[in-house]
């Protein structure tokens, strides 16, 4: 996609050329997960099956991870066009000589631009420990990923995969325009003050068959006003943009193309539905 | 979280009643049966001096009983469309709750219940609104006899939110607050999301910041904090950019987003009136960036886009051309935070060339970031850039001639070590000693003129600095690889006393890390040292016989059949052993409670899900849980984790309790008990492990009555939290006796 960079305001506007990875329907985006022990003096301790064992159930923990921590995309271990890749072992790794050893992700997928981010798992003085047992070395690495937090890669990783490829332009008294994404706020456990990137195409009467394209970040605000919009989420756009290409258009020419979450707030409660009377016998303070 | 009262007895109906719905309905009139069964007739009262001995009500298990059935036949109703005979159902039922203290639970659970079908119905058919003001209605007249019950808050929240009234929520959660304590971090979290719904940031932040304290490892309040600032930024009340900055380095380490998201609120709060700032919180976003990773130019669209700055700009003919360099007149060169973000940001763009192959590139992009570092510049970031320059030229020779580029960079390496050592910074003190060491190792340079530019000097001061965080902060690190070749360092220059000491210590560390064949190979080379006349035979003769028990137990755990009577009778010898050199430093010292928690542990198989655990296992397990509950034994890499995982399991098995596994929490200032410290292979500091009050008071009871008593009494004993419920006393049981032990053990309440 060419995009052509508007001197101020946070906006870009652009001939859209089609992405073939455009979506359509209203679910969220899928990654597809893996983990890998790719550090080679720890290959040379462990036996085949050994390391697809520690590989598997590692996998596992960052499912249940990301679906937790990031719950507006969707994680599986099958086939997917995006893929989030994370090794134990960065690509440049030696066997000789003593370095620290990250863990090492590395999203990719079609027509996005490779990313990288990389946390640390052993210090220089230890990444030789000898490893003498697989299963205490899996909790190790479970312990160490276990610490980290996947709201710090959202920059900088998760944020360049869209969560959905539609959502609907609104005009409300206060502003020119507003946008409702397709998810429920519950859906996503959402909070108002996340942000999002919108990409929307906006129709032009002069040159209807290239529609320009507009890059607006917003703010997730609380529900929608109308009562057949309550609880989807609805996002405003910062102040200072320049929005003067949809300003005054009517909504059904303003189209949103892909949604991008580029700060997730999760609710402190909410999210789930009431619990029933013999669940919530106990106290708690919230989800 | 403390568990009122009210609600135990009810536990016990609900699971009479989830079994009985299974039966068909005809059979409905046996529950009350099912229930009074289920629930322990009244005991005698017994008192002690510290443990509350509590009768329940008697008469209590009817009412609740028909308080369930009524909530049950609703339920019914309502899956049936039924919803206004639902609703009667329950209001009849609330109307004949007992009046006073003795209906409470009655009325609280009939007014959940109703709430719950109310909320349930909003926006099904019946009218939203409506439904959703009754349900309200019935969460506020439970919550005005419980204000700190969780799950009505958590509904009343979501409903206020969507009838549109958020300031409704602020006596609620006020009240939460003050009535239960230890859940406010929680309440005061939802409480300053409804003021910044109100737009009242200042009040908002005081909440968050309450929050963060109750919880120092949970992001939530941390992220909401610099909400509260960009909210002000917004409103053009100009929040202080160096507060922001200041929180942005406080939280670097835990909360990498929000730390982030704190520089980038600080940059937009100063950009246009205060450049310093700005400039300053730009070259700590770029360091932290570039800590995590890597910095790209996508990362640049974060920041304002009508700043236009040299320092930016410079910025960006960096990303694009690192081989160029950056002009020493530039920002990034003159500013100490600046310069600590390009030598970071240059470290991984030389590596992704030197990855790509292209030496000469890596070397242009390292060097000309190291033409940057100053005289007194300690940081660890100059550190890995002087580190990869001189294993550059170790590696790669036809980079370095003559040699003088690896001796330059090894000067720069010893003025980062001095400077480190001038601000006192035990982590990069220890890393500088440490990358010199095995630098020199790799080199096969022990010894020098000047003693320092020795594998020898620089292993030992690695050591000694991470005594040094031992004492500081309670940070073990057994670091058995660098103890074994600093031995072998003194071995080859012909210091045995040291060597002799110092493989000595590599075996207690290998030990301590779970490397038996590591803790194997030193002590060959203890014995070999001592046969040309070392000594220290008390010493190997110890480390000889833990060793060959942790061996023979790791042959029998292969087996699953538990220790034998051999083994059995050796590892009960060690139950009673005082702990010896208490004072020393590890790994001398704590070597023994941490090798018996691990014997203990080891002598403890997994259970199956069939079988109870024998005696033996029970007692061993016991034993482990023991020696960290009582505070005396650092728990070492992930075996003792798992270790721990173990033994719970076995004690909260044996005696039916849930509770959840140890879990694992970022070492945060602040943390409170109950905490264990848990040291992994990092050089970056301890984490800790929680364990739950449900496990800890698992372990006190099966301290204090003993695994005998246990299994016996296993299923009359429940334990709820920190508190303990004997259903029924078998004959002949002393019950002062038993509440006693139980007291001493730490138990805090026993119901009977």
């Amino acid at each position: 996609m060419a995009i052509r960079m508007l001197p101020a305001g946070g906006l870009t506007l652009a001939i859209l050329i089609a992405d073939p990875c455009a979506l359509s329907a209203a679910e969220r985006s899928i990654v597809q997960v893996s983990f890998a022990v790719a550090e080679p003096l720890y290959l040379d301790q462990l036996t085949a099956a050994e390391k697809r064992t520690i590989e598997q159930g590692v996998t596992g923990l960052l499912l249940r991870k990301l679906e937790d921590e990031i719950p507006f995309l969707r994680f599986a271990a099958g086939p997917a066009d995006r893929k989030l890749q994370v090794r134990l072992g960065t690509p440049d790794a030696s066997e000789e000589r003593a370095h620290d050893v990250n863990l090492y992700l590395l999203l990719s997928g079609s027509n996005l631009e490779q990313a990288t981010k990389e946390w640390k798992f052993r210090g220089r003085a230890t990444w030789d420990d000898a490893i003498t047992d697989p299963q205490a070395f899996r909790t190790e690495i479970e312990t160490s990923l276990g610490l980290q937090k996947f709201s710090s890669v959202i920059r900088g990783l998760f944020e360049r995969i869209a969560v959905a490829g539609e959502g609907e332009s609104i005009h409300l008294p206060e502003w020119d325009i507003a946008w409702l994404l397709p998810f429920k706020q519950t859906e996503l456990c959402m909070a108002p003050h996340s942000r999002v990137r919108l990409i929307t195409e906006v129709q032009t009467t002069y040159n209807p068959n290239e529609p320009l394209e507009l890059e607006a970040d917003t703010s997730v605000f609380a529900t929608a006003p109308r009562e057949e919009q309550k609880g989807r989420i609805l996002c405003l756009p910062d102040r200072a943009q320049d929005l003067s290409l949809v300003s005054g258009r009517p909504p059904e020419v303003v189209k949103v193309k892909e949604v991008y979450v580029l700060k997730f707030i999760k609710m402190a409660s909410g999210c789930k539905p009431p619990q029933p009377p013999a669940a919530a016998a106990g106290p708690g303070g919230g989800q | 979280m403390s568990r009122p009262a009210v609600w135990g007895s009810i536990l016990a109906a609900l699971a009479a009643v989830a079994a009985a719905e299974a039966a068909p309905p005809a059979k409905a009139a046996g529950q009350s049966a099912a229930v009074q069964a289920e629930t322990p007739p009244a005991q005698t009262a017994v008192q002690s001096e510290t443990v509350q001995v509590e009768t329940a009500p008697p008469a209590y298990a009817a009412g609740q009983s028909a308080t369930v059935q009524a909530e049950t036949r609703a339920g019914r109703l309502q899956s049936e469309g039924k919803v206004k005979e639902a609703e009667q159902v329950l209001s009849t039922a609330r109307s004949e709750c007992a009046p006073g203290e003795a209906g409470k639970d009655c009325r609280h659970y009939l007014d959940y219940s109703l709430g719950y079908l109310y909320q349930s119905k909003a926006g099904t058919g019946e009218p939203r609104d409506v439904m959703l003001r009754s349900a309200a209605g019935s969460y506020e007249k439970l919550l005005s006899e419980t204000p700190a019950h969780g799950p009505s808050v958590d509904n009343l929240l979501t409903i206020y939110r969507e009838l549109g009234e958020p300031e409704r929520a602020v006596p609620v959660l006020q009240h939460a607050m003050e009535a239960d304590p230890e859940a406010a971090g929680g309440y005061a979290l939802q409480l300053g999301d409804v003021y910044l719904a109100l737009s009242q940031p200042e009040e908002a932040r005081r909440l968050y910041e309450k929050a963060a304290r109750e919880s120092p490892s949970d992001e939530a309040a941390v992220q909401r904090i610099v909400l509260t600032y960009q909210a002000e930024t917004r409103a053009a009340s100009a929040p202080d950019p160096g507060e922001l900055i200041r929180l942005g380095q406080e939280w670097e380490k835990r909360f990498p987003a929000s730390a982030r998201e704190a520089y980038e609120t600080a940059i937009r709060a100063a950009y246009r009136k205060d450049a310093w700032t700005g400039e300053r919180a730009l070259a700590l976003w770029a360091a932290h960036l570039a800590r995590g990773g890597s910095l790209t130019m996508h990362d640049l669209k974060s920041l304002p886009a009508d700043w236009d700055t040299q320092m930016l700009r410079d910025l960006r003919s960096y990303l694009a051309k690192p081989e160029s360099g950056i002009g020493q007149e530039s920002r990034w060169a003159t500013m100490r935070e600046g310069r600590v973000a390009l030598l970071l940001i240059a470290v991984a763009l030389g590596r992704e060339r030197l990855e790509g192959g292209d030496l000469q590139k890596a070397e242009a992009v390292w060097q000309g970031a190291a033409r940057l570092i100053g005289q007194r510049e300690p940081s660890s970031s100059a550190l890995e850039l002087q580190i990869e320059l001189a294993s550059l030229y170790s590696s790669h020779p036809e980079l370095d001639a003559d040699g003088q580029k690896f001796l330059s960079t090894e000067m720069e390496l010893f003025r980062g070590k001095g400077n480190a050592i001038a601000q006192a910074d035990l982590e990069t003190i220890q890393r500088y000693h440490t990358a010199l060491g095995l630098l020199y190792v790799e080199r096969g340079q022990w010894e020098s003129k000047g003693s320092a530019r020795g594998a020898i000097f620089q292993l030992r001061h690695a050591l000694s600095t991470a005594d040094k965080r031992w004492q500081a902060e309670g940070f073990y690190q057994p670091l058995a690889k660098l103890r074994e070749l600093l031995a072998d360092g003194y071995r080859k220059t012909g210091d045995l006393a040291g060597a002799l000491r110092t493989y000595l210590n590599a075996c207690r560390a290998y030990l301590d890390a779970d490397d038996l064949r590591g803790a194997e190979r030193t002590l060959a080379a203890v014995r070999a040292l001592t046969l040309a006349g070392g000594g220290e035979e008390t010493a190997v003769k110890e480390l000889a016989g833990i060793l060959g028990l942790r061996m023979e137990l790791t042959k029998e755990k292969g087996t699953m059949q538990g220790a034998s009577a051999d083994l059995a009778s050796r590892i009960d010898a060690l139950a009673g052993l005082a702990d010896s050199d208490t004072s020393a430093l590890p790994p001398q010292g704590g070597f023994g409670r941490r090798q018996r928690f691990k014997i203990f542990a080891d002598a403890a198989p997994s259970p199956t899900l069939t079988v109870l655990p024998s005696q033996t296992v029970l007692t061993n397990a016991g034993r482990a849980l023991d020696l960290v509950m009582k505070g005396g034994a650092t728990l070492v890499g992930a075996g003792d984790l798992l270790r721990l995982e173990r033994v719970q399991k076995i004690v909260i098995g044996a005696l039916g309790v849930s509770a959840k596994g140890p879990e694992v929490v970022p070492g945060a200032p602040g943390a409170v008990e109950p905490k264990l410290a848990l040291s992994l292979p990092t050089d970056t500091g301890p984490a800790l492990v929680e364990v739950s009050p449900e496990a800890i008071t698992a372990a006190r009871v099966l301290n204090g009555l003993g695994p005998d008593t246990v299994l016996r009494a296993r299923l009359e004993l429940r334990i709820r939290g920190d508190s303990v419920i004997l259903y029924k006393a078998a004959p002949g049981w002393d019950l002062k006796d038993l509440a006693d032990k139980l007291a001493s053990a730490g138990v805090e309440a026993l119901n009977i």
